[in-house]
């Protein structure tokens, strides 16, 4: 009989319990909040899907706390773990976006180098025609197996002097020019005189020509290593040295342009020709 | 006489007994407070050396203070609280070394952003020269 009472007030007992649980503190329900927000945002979700997971179960702890302090403990953990779910959902955005741009960079790079060798090949290209139409203008040419062979004659050496004319001076610019763009090509430079004189002094004479123009390159920027010069004397002659129109064509020296994959042993009058 | 001392035995065993569980379940809190600040501490290493001192100075001061407090709620005994405080310096500082990461991430971006820039800018140039 005594049974029933006893179970009713045990009953109210518990619902007013459970009724008047834990207050809900102020910290808690910005966590609520936090978490909700998250939650719901898909880069979160996707990126820092444990984490938010475990922001969710310290809410819950926060929740069910049947004290205060404890309560305020989990809403505090679980905004720091709303908090931390966004930076992660950011780094992992930012990585993404990292691998994106390394890969956009190593396109460009890709056309940066082609279009630098493009570059290379025009500005190659136009040293070798103004080269062309400049020997053309004041030099004698002609291609020979070795390569290019441009001829500067007494226009540019007075009888008995090695020093060039200014003009000539001016003139293998476009020489240098073609040899800037091309670093790759050696130039072999050999003088030559008429027949007047002594051999000793025309084999002089003839050495000194062919110095002075390297000199002239040389003073334009190009590597002595790669100008090869030597003297041939009154040897060759390009024209009978009994006129004064012969004699002027045998004074003279001739650059070789030598092709790329020549040396300066194959090329040249040196070689006994 | 003799079951007066049976049954005083048994009292002591039983006082025994209650004391042995009340230390059992104290040095239980204590071993779990010991452990969760050592992981805290590590957690702060851990952010320290991904230069969240540079990129998340707040997060791992605010780490830093929390373990302190639990170091000192440890000392007088209250390993409920020091283990809470501990939990705390942890998430601070978990929460420091993503915000240092994602920092350095960004500066990452930024530094490949400026090349391609740079490389856009030549490229350009290059077509131009004609």
């Amino acid at each position: 009989m005594k049974v029933i009472p006893t179970f009713a007030i045990l009953t109210v007992v518990a619902i007013a319990v459970a009724g008047c649980a834990t207050p809900q503190t102020q910290e808690l329900v910005q966590a609520e909040h936090a978490y909700a927000e998250a939650s719901t945002d898909p880069t979160i979700t996707r990126n820092a899907a444990l984490t938010l997971q475990e922001a969710q179960s310290a809410l819950n702890q926060a929740k069910n706390a049947d004290d205060v302090d404890v309560q305020r403990h989990y809403a505090y953990l679980a905004g720091k773990k709303v908090e931390l779910a966004r930076v992660q959902a950011d780094k992992a955005q930012t990585q993404q976006q990292v691998a994106e741009l390394e890969m956009q960079q190593k396109d460009f790079l890709l056309q940066l180098r082609q279009s630098r060798t493009e570059q290379a090949q025009r500005q190659a290209q136009q040293a070798e025609q103004e080269l062309r139409a400049y020997r053309t203008e004041s030099m004698q040419s002609k291609q020979t197996d070795a390569g290019m062979v441009l001829t500067l004659t007494d226009v540019v050496f007075a009888l008995n002097q090695a020093q060039l004319k200014s003009g000539a001076e001016r003139g293998l610019d476009k020489l240098a020019d073609f040899l800037k763009q091309n670093p790759e090509r050696k130039v072999l430079v050999e003088g030559f005189t008429d027949s007047t004189g002594s051999d000793a002094y025309n084999q002089e004479l003839s050495e000194e020509r062919a110095r002075s123009v390297a000199q002239a390159l040389e003073a334009e920027g190009i590597s002595p290593a790669r100008i090869t010069t030597r003297g041939l004397g009154e040897r060759y002659p390009v024209a009978p040295n009994h006129t004064e129109a012969g004699r002027q064509q045998n004074r003279r020296v001739e650059i070789t342009i030598l092709d790329e994959d020549r040396g300066v042993e194959d090329a040249g009058r040196g070689q006994g020709t | 006489m003799r079951a007066e001392r049976k049954k005083k035995i048994w009292a002591i065993l039983a006082i025994f007994s209650a004391a042995m569980i009340v230390a059992a379940c104290a040095s239980q809190d204590q071993s779990a407070a010991r452990t969760r600040i050592g992981g805290a501490q590590s957690a702060i290493g851990q952010a320290e050396r991904a230069n969240a001192r540079e990129y998340a100075p707040v997060e791992l001061s605010n780490a830093k203070q929390k373990l302190a407090q639990a170091n000192k709620a440890f000392e007088n005994k209250d390993y409920v609280k020091a283990d809470n405080l501990a939990q705390q310096a942890a998430v601070n500082a978990e929460l420091a070394e993503a915000k240092a990461d994602t920092s350095k991430t960004k500066s990452m971006a930024q530094t490949i952003q400026n090349s391609i820039e740079d490389l856009r800018r030549e490229i350009n140039q290059n077509a131009n020269v004609d």
